[in-house]
């Protein structure tokens, strides 16, 4: 089984638009987690949100199953921005 | 001021005997060599070697400057090494060893102020 | 859903390291040559100030030694005359290899100026040649130069990361790490090829790492604007108000729209190098100047450490009365962990205090990625030129695109890049937009190398363009000879190092390219008829 064509599209899409957005929320969900002023937070959210990039396109093409991915990354995505919002307080 | 030339020789002579310690090397240079029974010596020596690299430039730099020569150098080193391995494996030997002796003697100064 | 999964299930399940062979394959070759081609002009970049130097051989010696406090009178009399209104006058001071003369430039509430660098004694521009010299060249690295930052934003910044999947998957699929380090075994085609390419990352994997990295970091609120919008609105002054909270010093104010004369910079310029020493001030940013709120910003040269951040000083600038200092302790380089972090990240991507040692490690490293990515690209093509031969039907069209492109890039950039400094020299020194005439002899020269790769077998290409680029490094110097009195003859004699340093520096690059170019000419069957074994592999 090659990687190539529709196969390595269909993970392309969750590694790189799923993987941006597990990025994106684990540096939301850090700045409600750090215990520093907010600017610090959201400087150190940027920092490390890159490395959650790395791991969840590494993550999508160790599973091999695009639906699964996809439904994984969003979730927790979805989990981690929430959670860190209302750790600052931001949805309430 | 980090000395180069100290650092380097020394960062040489350290990457050349972990090579020349690693058995497939050593065989490289003919199964009866004497390499192949001194590997361990080797491998100590280039170990003890790499840390009065890192001493040398720690202590001259910093640990910012320090170890970012020291890891520039070791990258610099490694290819020189492993191009001598693969093309002149004979000369491997004697530049580890003319860089280990010569590191030895320029790195006193700098490890050890007045002497 | 669940018809989804298990006709995926069916599929005969690959092991993780072939996953990860494939991520590293594909996000490698997706844009492998964006790769190359910012870590070819990023490695020269690491030269910025010299090249620059070069390429306007008419300009006075470096300033670095004139005392602060003139030249920042003269500057900022030119300021006064020029922005009296403005919102902000910055001024940069030459302090070391960096900034050789000073600069400056201001901000008004409706218009700015752009950064001009001007002569320490007159304050007025140099009558120099028109040219973007080094600083352009290393601007390209994640500019792309014709492209809006719209756009080169995001390209550079998924190249980046592109990269540190491949480095990380590399790691990963890298069976031996330790048993091949000093492994190479040549001249067996592919998998020559393979411990090159493996070599070149390994040797040199701290700076790979740290480069991309650092590199993601420089791009990071444009790359993951949501992390900020998330707390601070999406609005402008949401993230003005995040780069005040997580940049600014302490003690700025809003104006108070009360005038108030600038305090004397002097006492400030005497307080500052008396704590830093003479010479060590790197810049002095001024907020809301004539205003009874004004601030005067100095900040401490970064040529002593690693990290970027450096003390700053914050005086009143209308009682002229030092009010703070960032950090407060003289011990600690950044007031907040994160801001280390990301000081020392930028620090270490930029190389803004590498000594000579240092800096020519930075550049030798450099190379090194320029090398990994361009092995890895050619690496590709000989894996996939093998598994051609064994099936049935001629090479596909990805496959003969990709050796073409291969070779006008690898082999085609450093031509233009040497164009670059040809029209810097040729180029009639009158011509109307003079400095973006040199750049587009760069990508035209560029374009012709993949035109004539697009026509010509890769064998031969790589081999043409390769002569090409040994002559074109090579008769650098000679270029210099006739078009400026800082020859090597001269350069050499004076001991200027900056000159001389380029002239050897671009010989050198013309030997090494002439020397692959004899060895792929030497290679008799693959001239004159494109094998794909030897094309390459067997020649190096």
């Amino acid at each position: 089984m090659e990687l190539t064509g529709w196969r390595l599209l269909a993970l392309a899409a969750p590694a790189l638009l799923g993987g941006y957005a597990l990025a994106t929320a684990s540096g939301i969900f850090l700045v409600g987690l750090l215990p520093v002023p907010l600017g610090e937070a959201v400087l150190a959210g940027n920092l490390l949100g890159f490395a959650c990039y790395a791991v969840a396109v590494i993550w999508v093409f160790a599973l091999r199953r695009p639906v699964r991915a996809w439904l994984q990354l969003l979730l927790a995505s979805g989990i981690l921005a929430a959670s860190g919002l209302l750790l600052r307080g931001q949805l309430l | 001021m980090i000395p180069a030339l100290p650092l380097i020789t020394l960062a040489f002579a350290a990457v050349g005997c972990l090579c020349l310690a690693m058995e497939r090397h050593a065989l490289q240079l003919g199964a009866n060599s004497r390499l192949v029974q001194k590997r361990n010596w080797l491998r100590r020596s280039g170990w003890l070697l790499l840390a009065l690299a890192t001493m040398v430039s720690v202590i001259t730099g910093g640990w910012g400057f320090g170890l970012v020569a020291l890891l520039g150098s070791l990258s610099a080193v490694t290819l020189a090494v492993i191009g001598l391995m693969t093309y002149r494996p004979r000369w491997l030997i004697y530049s580890t060893g003319a860089c280990g002796i010569a590191g030895l003697l320029m790195s006193g100064p700098v490890i050890w102020p007045g002497i | 859903m669940k018809g989804t999964e298990n006709s995926q299930v069916a599929v005969p399940a690959l092991g993780f390291r072939q996953s990860m062979t494939g991520l590293h394959t594909w996000a490698g070759l997706a844009l492998g040559w964006v790769l190359y081609f910012i870590f070819l002009t990023g490695t020269a970049g690491y030269f910025d100030t010299e090249i620059d130097r070069w390429m306007q051989p008419e300009l006075p010696a470096p300033q670095i030694d004139l005392p602060a406090a003139d030249t920042v009178t003269v500057l900022l009399a030119r300021l006064q005359r020029e922005a009296p209104a403005a919102e902000r006058w910055f001024i940069t001071l030459p302090a070391d290899r960096n900034t050789p003369y000073p600069q400056f430039f201001w901000q008004g509430a409706s218009s700015s100026s752009s950064r001009l660098t001007v002569d320490a004694t007159s304050g007025e521009a140099f009558t120099a040649r028109d040219t973007g010299g080094g600083q352009l060249l290393y601007q390209m690295h994640w500019r792309l130069h014709y492209l809006p930052r719209s756009l080169s934003n995001p390209v550079v910044g998924f190249a980046t990361l592109f990269m540190l999947v491949a480095l990380i998957t590399g790691v990963i699929i890298h069976k031996k790490i330790f048993r091949d380090f000093f492994t190479f075994r040549p001249g067996k085609g592919r998998r020559a090829w393979q411990d090159a390419h493996t070599a070149l990352g390994v040797v040199a994997l701290p700076f790979h790492l740290m480069i991309t990295y650092s590199g993601l970091i420089l791009l990071g609120f444009s790359l993951m604007p949501l992390v900020v919008a998330a707390y601070y609105g999406t609005d402008p002054k949401g993230r003005q108000q995040f780069i005040a909270d997580a940049f600014d010093p302490p003690g700025l104010l809003e104006p108070a729209g009360v005038a108030a004369p600038l305090a004397p910079l002097g006492p400030m310029i005497a307080t500052a190098e008396r704590r830093w020493g003479e010479g060590r001030i790197l810049f002095i940013d001024i907020r809301h100047p004539g205003d009874r709120n004004a601030r005067v910003l100095f900040h401490e040269n970064t040529d002593d450490s690693v990290s970027t951040g450096r003390e700053q000083l914050v005086f009143d600038g209308a009682s002229g009365a030092l009010l703070h200092t960032q950090p407060p302790s003289a011990t600690a380089t950044a007031n907040s962990a994160a801001k280390g972090a990301r000081d020392l990240l930028i620090g270490l991507h930029e190389g803004l205090f590498a000594p000579p040692l240092l800096r020519w490690l930075y550049f030798f490293s450099g190379l090194l990625g320029s090398a990994m990515a361009a092995s890895g690209l050619v690496l590709w093509t000989i894996k996939r030129r093998q598994q051609t031969a064994r099936r049935a039907g001629g090479p596909g069209a990805g496959l003969l695109l990709v050796e073409r492109l291969n070779a006008g890039v690898v082999a085609g950039l450093p031509i233009g890049i040497a164009a670059y400094f040809w029209a810097n020299r040729l180029l009639p020194l009158d011509l109307a937009d003079r400095a973006g005439w040199e750049v587009h002899a760069m990508f035209l020269a560029w374009l012709a190398m993949l035109i004539h790769a697009a026509l010509r077998p890769p064998a031969r290409s790589w081999a043409e363009q390769f002569a090409i680029a040994a002559g074109a490094f090579g008769l650098l110097p000679l270029l210099n000879l006739f078009t400026s009195d800082s020859h090597l003859g001269q350069s050499l004699a004076a001991g200027d190092w900056t000159f001389a340093g380029f002239d050897l520096t671009t010989l050198g690059f013309g030997l090494a390219f002439a020397w692959a170019a004899r060895r792929l000419w030497q290679a008799p069957e693959t001239a004159r008829q494109y094998s794909p074994r030897t094309a390459m592999g067997e020649s190096l």
